[in-house]
């Protein structure tokens, strides 16, 4: 973000009796850093549960082929 | 069973270990973990002239002079002993007689501590300022000698 | 070789039973902890940002304690249940312990970062420096960089057994640090002023203001169970992913 659009952000925003400049900022930088990490682990645990999922589909379709043939084998 | 206790009691004895030896090292190196030293401190120790160090205090009442451009004397005080302090710059917000500061600098051959930087420390008491007029005023209000901390004695 | 492969279906076993029932336990807590987190982060932030008062002596910029306290006490939390966890990986050899700590750490780095960041921009106005080297300062900036090293230390080996078990070691070192920062304020001179609500003869916060600093910190303990549940449960899916590909790999 360029210095005229943070400033323009800034006097929208309370002034904070002059400290608007270290306030918000700081909000600014707790908000990026937790929805950040809430994204990215967000995306992660979907993806990973759906890739596991898919791959037991998988795992679970080839078993079931290959079982009535041994279970001919069995009886 | 006994691989766990085993291995309980040779981690708890190695964070024993590692413990005392940390609250050793922090022991012997105590003299660089301070941030600052108190007026009392100083006046113990008799600094080299312009050997550089960090003093700390409260601001004394009464005892803030301004100069020319900017330049700025007054008392660091930890309520024994008091210490006079030249300045030329900006100072911070909280700046202001009866405050906690620290002073970094040396001391100069006039007997006054020639500060090139000064930062406010503030205390661990927050309210609004109606509250701190209504204590004020009750008699509840303890001016400056809170906590060690702000009056920056050592011990 | 041999033995770790005799070793392995059993193996399997533990690690399977154990998360099978986390995960249940972790899909009934998880809208619970992100419906509280929801609740204490709008209460929290609209007393804390507008509702609440100045501070006599730092007027408005008393509002950054609102997000720099509780990251604070997120930062030393989160490291020391990584310490206890670490503990009972090594000791008991518990196989959600170790996950949780792998989970935990970044989101313990991510507080600690606030921590700093927004202490930096509070310092500037009040102290008159964005950044000392006072033991409370030092000590955080160490637990940083503790964070980073577990983090660095669990994904260095191609076993990833051999990296959690090097990363609970350093968890469990790193944990003398803890006490440190804590009382390092009441210790040593500081820049940085003592606490202010954790203190044995109660806070020094008027009930104003010390409202919003317990609801940000309800609202930043509900977000790490909600983010760290998560994270356990993208982890606990690329460990399936991994066994599925290894024994469809072997079959």
């Amino acid at each position: 973000m360029s210095d005229a659009s943070l400033d323009s952000l800034l006097a929208v925003l309370p002034d904070m009796g002059g400290y608007g400049a270290y306030v918000w900022p700081a909000f600014a930088i707790a908000a990026l850093v937790l929805i950040g990490l809430l994204v990215q682990s967000l995306v992660s645990a979907r993806r990973n549960e759906a890739e596991a999922a898919t791959l037991r589909a998988e795992r679970a379709a080839a078993s079931a082929a290959t079982e009535p043939r041994e279970a001919g084998h069995g009886a | 069973m006994a691989p766990k206790r085993r291995r309980m009691t040779i981690i708890l004895v190695a964070l024993g270990l590692l413990s005392a030896a940390t609250v050793l090292a922090l022991t012997a190196l105590e003299d660089g973990v301070v941030f600052f030293i108190s007026p009392t401190d100083l006046a113990a120790q008799t600094p080299k002239p312009g050997q550089r160090l960090r003093l700390g205090g409260l601001v004394e009442e009464g005892s803030i002079q301004r100069g020319d451009d900017a330049q700025i004397t007054f008392e660091v005080t930890d309520l024994e002993t008091a210490v006079p302090v030249t300045y030329t710059g900006i100072l911070p917000d909280l700046f202001r007689e009866g405050q906690g500061v620290v002073v970094e600098g040396a001391m100069g051959a006039d007997g006054r501590f020639a500060a090139d930087s000064v930062l406010a420390k503030h205390d661990e008491n927050y309210m609004p300022a109606e509250v701190a007029e209504a204590l004020k005023k009750s008699g509840r209000w303890q001016e400056g000698a809170e906590t060690p901390a702000t009056t920056g004695s050592t011990e | 070789m041999g033995l770790k492969d005799r070793n392995r279906p059993a193996a399997t076993m533990h690690r399977y039973a154990n998360p099978a029932r986390f995960l249940r336990l972790a899909r009934a807590v998880q809208p619970w902890a992100a419906v509280l987190t929801i609740i204490c982060l709008g209460a929290g932030l609209y007393l804390g940002l507008f509702a609440s008062p100045a501070d006599y002596q730092q007027g408005e910029s008393v509002r950054i304690m609102y997000v720099h306290v509780p990251a604070a006490w997120m930062a030393l939390f989160v490291y020391t249940s990584m310490a206890a966890a670490s503990f009972a990986a090594l000791v008991w050899k518990h196989p959600l312990a170790d996950l949780f700590a792998k989970a935990a750490a970044p989101i313990g780095a991510g507080f600690t970062l606030i921590a700093l960041a927004t202490g930096s921009l509070w310092g500037k106005p009040m102290w008159g420096a964005w950044w000392v080297w006072d033991s409370r300062l030092t000590s955080v900036l160490v637990l940083f960089f503790l964070y980073l090293g577990h983090i660095a230390l669990t994904n260095a080996f191609d076993e990833p057994t051999r990296g959690a078990r090097a990363a609970a070691i350093l968890a469990l070192v790193g944990f003398v640090n803890v006490p440190i920062i804590k009382f390092s304020v009441d210790w040593w001179n500081t820049l940085h002023q003592p606490s202010s609500v954790l203190r044995l003869d109660g806070p020094t916060i008027d009930p104003s203001m010390l409202w919003p600093l317990l609801l940000m910190g309800v609202a930043f303990t509900g977000y790490f169970l909600c983010v760290v549940i998560l994270r356990m449960r993208a982890e606990i899916a690329a460990r399936r992913i991994r066994a599925l590909r290894y024994s469809r790999a072997a079959g």
